[in-house]
């Protein structure tokens, strides 16, 4: 035990107070070594929240507000923010959320359809690379909306959707890339199943709504000051 | 109001009793230091007034209120430890906010509060951070900030500062200082280092043996020391003691030291050496009282001259601490950094007798207190 006591009390490095703040994925990777421990328990957090499917939506927004306060670098009370924001944005991510979910669901059948259809006649391709197009960004603008509802509950929906679309063409590599770490973490996953069976447990949730934040994170700011500006 | 009264306070670990019959009162806003030895009962008493330490017996008031009794978290007291005691899986800002959640407080009130704190602190930036990422002195800083978040009539620190590193414990001495002038509340302070308990105390209280010795300012406590444990305790490098032998010389007296006759100018209190003529007693002599040439503003009649022989010289930068034997005892000169003495050489120092400290070989009392 003394090894432990000795590593838990050793005198760290220090922080300078002018310290360089880290930038991109630096500083993402910063943020995971800090806050690893809350992540796990924000994953945790996220299935048992979820588990009556009703319910994911608003998870989302008590998972983006607390990856939002690690993204600010704000001390966190997880139980405390996470139940706040999924009370709070109970309706409003249920119903947003199941509108996103119908949309995304129709522009997901539209990708399925035309790609059957590519190799019967070659002009679908435009068609498929159309909806692909429009799925992805639709993706974006739900990623950027649930992020922009958390951080600014007072905008009504119609200006919420308006600043996504605004910050979702503003910096889309980003929350493109996000989407790809997303998609990558649970490609990983069934790859490697059985192995892999504690990932989704472990973090693949949480770590994917974080990476999802962080991504759309300056482009929520841009919309945001823009909205500040107009009004 | 938070004026503190320790009234024959005692405290005993079964038949071994470390505290004796302390009476001590502390004022309101009060920067009060413990100072002694190590063993001397100085952190037990600190522990008593924050309740962590039954009281065997004696009575301890804060305020109007007789606490003997009340638990320390009613105490409205607020402790800094010397190992920080910070609790390692909270961050910064959970850490300093744990004492206001304990007692639940409205959350704004204790974001606040402790947004507040660490500003002044300067700890603004590490309140994401959990301790194992910071240095001593930003560990010391939220052990204060913790502290100071719970608004406290009165903070004790015990030896907040031993942890750190020489160069830090000077910024955090002034920090703390001017922190005390800030918070406007009642500081009561553990510390062996006698320095800080100079630089820093409104008052000083010496501890040697589970008593107090001598309860005074601290220019006070350097001037009029009550005894020879106060004279060589308080004062770095610490006092010379003499032995002189006590003789008349027409309307004064001298101490006969090493065939030397050394004036002791005692003026009023002349009369107090009557009892001790022909009869040995301590002189003590401050370091910063040898001098390698005559000083300016010392009447000459109060001064004598030693011939010494240099054991070893300390150059300091700002002084130099010349380790000399003179008439067989070992004395300690601070003199200025332009004295070119080596070791080995022999040199005359100017001692300025012109405020003599006399001791009673036996009882070490001072004779002049």
């Amino acid at each position: 035990m003394k090894w432990l006591t000795e590593s838990f009390t050793r005198e760290g490095p220090g922080i300078p107070k002018d310290e360089p703040k880290k930038t991109g994925l630096a500083l993402f990777a910063q943020i995971l070594r800090r806050e690893w421990w809350e992540l796990f328990k924000l994953n945790l957090a996220i299935i048992v929240f979820s588990l009556p499917l009703i319910t994911i939506p608003a998870t989302l927004a008590g998972a983006m507000r607390i990856c939002q306060l690690m993204v600010e670098d704000e001390n966190i009370y997880l139980m405390r923010e996470f139940t706040g924001a999924f009370r709070r944005l109970f309706w409003r991510a249920s119903l947003c959320g199941l509108a996103f979910g119908a949309v995304l669901a129709i522009a997901g059948y539209g990708v399925f359809v035309y790609a059957q259809l590519v190799p019967q006649a070659l002009p679908y391709a435009l068609a498929l690379a159309l909806a692909v197009v429009t799925s992805l960004f639709l993706w974006m603008v739900a990623a950027h909306f649930f992020l922009l509802m958390v951080r600014a509950p007072a905008l009504s929906t119609a200006t919420l959707l308006r600043l996504s679309a605004l910050a979702a063409l503003y910096r889309p590599l980003p929350a493109l890339g996000a989407l790809a770490f997303i998609a990558a973490l649970w490609l990983a996953h069934i790859l490697f199943y059985p192995a892999s069976v504690f990932m989704p447990v472990a973090f693949n949730f949480s770590l994917g709504t974080l990476a999802l934040v962080f991504a759309t994170w300056r482009a929520s700011e841009f919309a945001l000051s823009r909205e500040q500006q107009s009004a | 109001m938070a004026a503190i009264s320790l009234k024959k306070l005692n405290k005993s670990f079964g038949p071994l009793t470390v505290v004796h019959d302390i009476d001590l009162e502390i004022g309101d806003k009060e920067f009060l230091i413990l100072v002694g030895p190590s063993g001397c009962g100085k952190s037990t008493t600190l522990r008593m007034i924050a309740g962590l330490e039954e009281i065997t017996s004696g009575e301890l008031w804060i305020g109007d209120e007789m606490v003997n009794d009340v638990p320390s978290k009613d105490r409205d007291i607020a402790m800094v430890f010397q190992n920080y005691a910070l609790y390692p899986h909270m961050t910064v800002y959970k850490n300093m906010a744990f004492g206001l959640h304990l007692r639940r407080a409205p959350k704004e009130e204790t974001d606040a509060k402790v947004r507040e704190t660490a500003k002044i602190l300067d700890i603004e930036h590490l309140l994401n951070r959990k301790p194992k990422a910071l240095s001593g002195g930003q560990r010391q800083r939220v052990a204060l900030g913790r502290a100071m978040v719970r608004d406290p009539a009165v903070f004790l620190l015990d030896e907040p500062l031993s942890n750190l590193d020489a160069k830090l414990r000077g910024t955090m001495r002034a920090e703390i200082s001017k922190l005390h002038k800030r918070l406007d509340a009642t500081f009561i302070y553990v510390t062996h280092d006698q320095v800080e308990a100079m630089t820093m105390a409104d008052r000083i209280v010496v501890m040697r043996g589970g008593h107090i010795l001598q309860v005074d300012t601290p220019q006070n406590l350097y001037d009029r020391p009550i005894n020879m444990f106060v004279a060589g305790f308080i004062g770095a490098p610490q006092m010379n003691m003499l032995e002189v032998t006590v003789k008349r010389s027409g309307d004064g007296w001298v101490g006969l030291f090493d065939g030397l006759e050394l004036p002791l100018p005692l003026g009023e209190k002349a009369d107090r050496l009557i009892p001790y003529e022909g009869r040995t007693v301590v002189l003590g002599l401050r370091p910063e009282n040898l001098h390698e040439a005559m000083p300016v503003g010392v009447a000459p009649e109060a001064t004598a001259t030693l011939e010494a022989q240099v054991e070893l010289a300390e150059p300091m930068g700002a002084e130099v601490h010349l380790n000399i034997l003179a008439g067989g005892h070992s004395m300690i000169a601070r003199v200025s950094p332009r004295c070119k003495a080596r070791d080995g050489d022999r040199v005359s120092l100017i001692a300025d007798l012109g405020s003599p400290h006399l001791f009673d070989k036996e009882t070490e009392q001072s004779i002049l207190y």
